[in-house]
């Protein structure tokens, strides 16, 4: 049905640029479930991109190759049809919305292809009974959780009824169970005979819908491996291959417990409201010196709130002592640095040295050769931190953290859309700088993360904490208990 | 959530088409523009655009958008003249002006809460306006919340870094307080843009077909009332 033939594209109007695919060939029969794996910057986005047309129609470089759909050819045929043929669910829930209110956005599609209006409400009404959307209809986009956001977008792909799904990376920003529920999404789909394409890094709740796994590397398919065949192979080997695992029950952990003699962090009657509502409530919590913790829960469970009121950027009452000394919002402020879930947000200079010394003493200039080596930084030392790759604006982020002399560190999903590979770099790098530090807080999804690095977990639900307990070995299963339950 | 309800209709009692919105929009600058010199009429057309509000169920914002009007309107008759000189004067300035921007002010947020993104684009297609205007001005629709959404969050990240934006920063050091801000913002801008539009594509807006919308937009007698009040202001601050 879907068919590549040595297609090469180069990203760039002259297609220098590199991170593009080379000599692709790919077959894709209908109703078969493809899962495009691989590290970061394999090509695997390229690949969903030359399927629902972006490529060449929006992404511009050198294309050579065809790309055909039942015999069609997807780039000289404008988009519009395409569009038709092929329905695209993307990475970032924030920004595949056309329409504000929920609504619209089903029906976009369709109205897009000039449907009958009374059709176009039959195939409204069809797709909220399927994926149960009936809770989420008339509301405004922005008051909905990344998880709903995903869940009206594959609604809206659906209504217009494409025979093909491009899903790219739809997990990357989700909840255990909001995962479940695309898991759900996707066994419907594939019920109905559609054709799905998934680019994806967590394979775990692809398991059992997966046909054949498309394995990339450098914008090369190295290996096309069918599911069995993956099922088969022991986590070491996939690891190896820089996967996610493929089984939440396989996650191998250490006990990793902290002794440590430091000040303690202590917490006290924490209240947060919003408008009249209490959204955070800790009667008593206490951080030992140089804990990693994992903040889980839900969304809305408060975990957020938590990071701003800890860090003192959002208003609400509650006592904060290091040792004796009383922390309020401002010493709070100054003595925490949140990395965030876009770092964008968060580089604010023309060049990495300048961003990690921005607002403090030159006498740093004296270790940051060291410190930007040991971040492996060293070479991007001049470069404009917007040209830098995901991964490494996270370090420059990191690294100024550090030379701040920072002592509360927040980490706010950072292994979200991360491989394997990267994910233990990161729990490397969180490891080795929390020696230094009073606390790291890590709000996560990222079960195969929490395992690689945390000492502690805070299951935080409905405002209030579930559940606070060491990593040991009773804590390993309880937290897994938690992310599997998730699933069932 | 002021904002979140930017281009999101919470269906009104009578649904109005979204051409005489806009018409009512260039009444209310009109009348700025020319002056209206009687207060009667004044409050006729502020109670006018209220009702309207009304209708489009923003209770809230027009509750205190007439207890504003009705505070100035009080300033403006009573208390201004109890003073003489330069108070007198400021107070009457300010009282006035806020007066005459408040209807404008009205009738733009009755155009952006209480019209959805599908709406404004049908309704622009019947006026016949290219595609090429149409979806750069449906897009803003989303465009303005998201990146508020994403300037609190640059807001927190300059506390941490222990930069401070305040009246003395922007006045002592102008180019690189706009650097800071500038910088995380148009990147943001710039990576939203680009995905919001490559998702429209995809989902084939722009095609060559026409495109159908779920809400019938037609002219009702709410609109025909609208229109006319409109242009009756319209002429008669012209007249004066």
């Amino acid at each position: 049905m879907i068919k590549l033939e040595n297609v090469i594209f180069m990203y760039g109007e002259k297609g220098t640029k590199d991170k593009g695919v080379v000599g692709v060939n790919l077959n894709i029969q209908k109703g078969e479930c493809i899962v495009l794996c691989g590290k970061s910057g394999c090509g695997k986005t390229t690949i969903t991109r030359l399927i629902n047309g972006l490529i060449p129609h929006f992404y511009q470089g050198r294309l050579m190759g065809s790309i055909t759909i039942d015999g069609k050819d997807i780039s000289n045929q404008p988009i519009s049809k395409t569009a038709e043929l092929v329905g695209s669910v993307f990475q970032n829930p924030g920004s595949q919305f056309f329409n504000v209110d929920t609504t619209s956005e089903l029906a976009f599609g369709c109205e897009n292809q000039g449907m009958v209006v009374e059709d176009i409400l039959e195939r409204v009404e069809e797709t909220k009974q399927l994926f149960d959307l009936d809770r989420l209809m008339n509301r405004s986009i922005f008051e909905l959780s990344g998880g709903e956001k995903q869940r009206i977008a594959c609604g809206s792909i659906y209504a217009t009824k494409p025979e093909i799904f491009v899903l790219d990376e739809p997990s990357s920003n989700l909840d255990s169970r909001s995962i479940e529920n695309l898991r759900k999404i996707i066994a419907k789909l594939k019920q109905q005979g559609k054709t799905i394409i998934v680019s994806e890094h967590r394979l775990y709740y692809l398991k059992e819908l997966a046909d054949r796994y498309i394995y990339m590397e450098d914008g090369v398919i190295k290996k096309e491996i069918n599911a069995q065949e993956l099922n088969a192979l022991h986590g070491n080997e996939i690891a190896a291959m820089g996967l996610r695992t493929l089984d939440l029950n396989q996650i191998e952990a250490e006990i990793k417990i902290i002794q440590s003699t430091g000040d303690k962090l202590e917490i006290k009657k924490l209240n947060c409201k919003r408008g009249k509502n209490t959204i955070l409530d800790i009667v008593d919590l206490t951080i030992s010196h140089g804990e990693i913790i994992a903040v889980v829960g839900d969304n809305g469970a408060g975990k957020s709130t938590f990071a701003n009121c800890l860090c003192g950027v959002m208003k609400h009452e509650g006592n904060y002592f290091m040792g004796t000394e009383k922390l309020n919002n401002k010493k709070r402020t100054a003595k925490s640095y949140m990395v965030m879930q876009d770092v964008n947000h968060q580089l604010f200079t023309e060049s990495v040295t300048e961003e990690v010394i921005l607002n403090q003493n030159r006498e740093v200039l004296d270790h940051l050769d060291e410190l930007l080596h040991s971040l492996n930084l060293l070479d991007e030392k001049d470069t404009h931190p917007m040209a830098l790759s995901g991964g490494q604006k996270q370090r420059v982020a990191i690294a100024s953290a550090i030379c701040a002399n920072k002592d509360i560190l927040i980490y706010d999903e950072p292994t979200s859309g991360l491989d394997y590979t990267n994910m233990t770099k990161i729990c490397k790098l969180i490891k080795r700088m929390s020696h230094d530090i009073s606390a790291t807080i890590i709000i996560t999804h990222d079960l195969e993360f929490i395992l690689g690095c945390c000492t502690r977990v805070l299951h935080l639900a409905k405002g209030k904490v579930e559940d606070y307990y060491p990593l040991d070995k009773e804590g390993i299963e309880k937290v897994k208990e938690y992310f599997i339950e998730g699933r069932g | 959530m002021g904002d979140a309800s930017f281009g999101f209709s919470n269906r009104p009692f009578i649904w109005m088409d979204p051409r005489s919105k806009i018409v009512l929009f260039i009444a209310s600058s009109f009348t700025l523009m020319r002056g209206i010199s009687k207060v009667v009429s004044e409050i006729i057309f502020f109670v006018f655009i209220s009702l309207l509000l009304f209708n489009g169920k923003q209770i809230n914002y027009t509750i205190k958008m007439i207890v504003t009007f009705a505070i100035m309107m009080y300033v403006d008759i009573n208390v201004a003249s109890m003073f003489s000189g330069t108070l007198g004067v400021l107070l009457l300035t300010v009282s006035r002006v806020f007066r005459i921007f408040l209807p404008i002010v009205m009738s733009l947020t009755l155009i952006v809460r209480t019209t959805t993104v599908s709406e404004f684009i049908a309704a622009f297609e019947k006026m016949h306006i290219t595609k090429k205007i149409v979806i750069p001005f449906s897009v803003m629709f989303r465009f303005f919340p998201t990146i508020k959404e994403q300037w609190v969050s640059i807001q927190n990240a300059m506390k941490f870094r222990g930069i401070h934006i305040s009246i003395r920063t922007v006045v002592c050091q102008p180019m690189l307080t706009m650097e800071y801000v500038m910088v995380p913002l148009l990147m943001s801008a710039v990576k939203i843009s680009d995905e919001l539009s490559a998702a429209s594509l995809s989902r084939g807006l722009g095609g060559d077909k026409k495109r159908s919308c779920i809400t019938k937009v037609v002219f009702g007698y709410l609109d025909y009332f609208v229109v006319l009040i409109s242009i009756g202001f319209m002429a008669y601050s012209m007249m004066n």
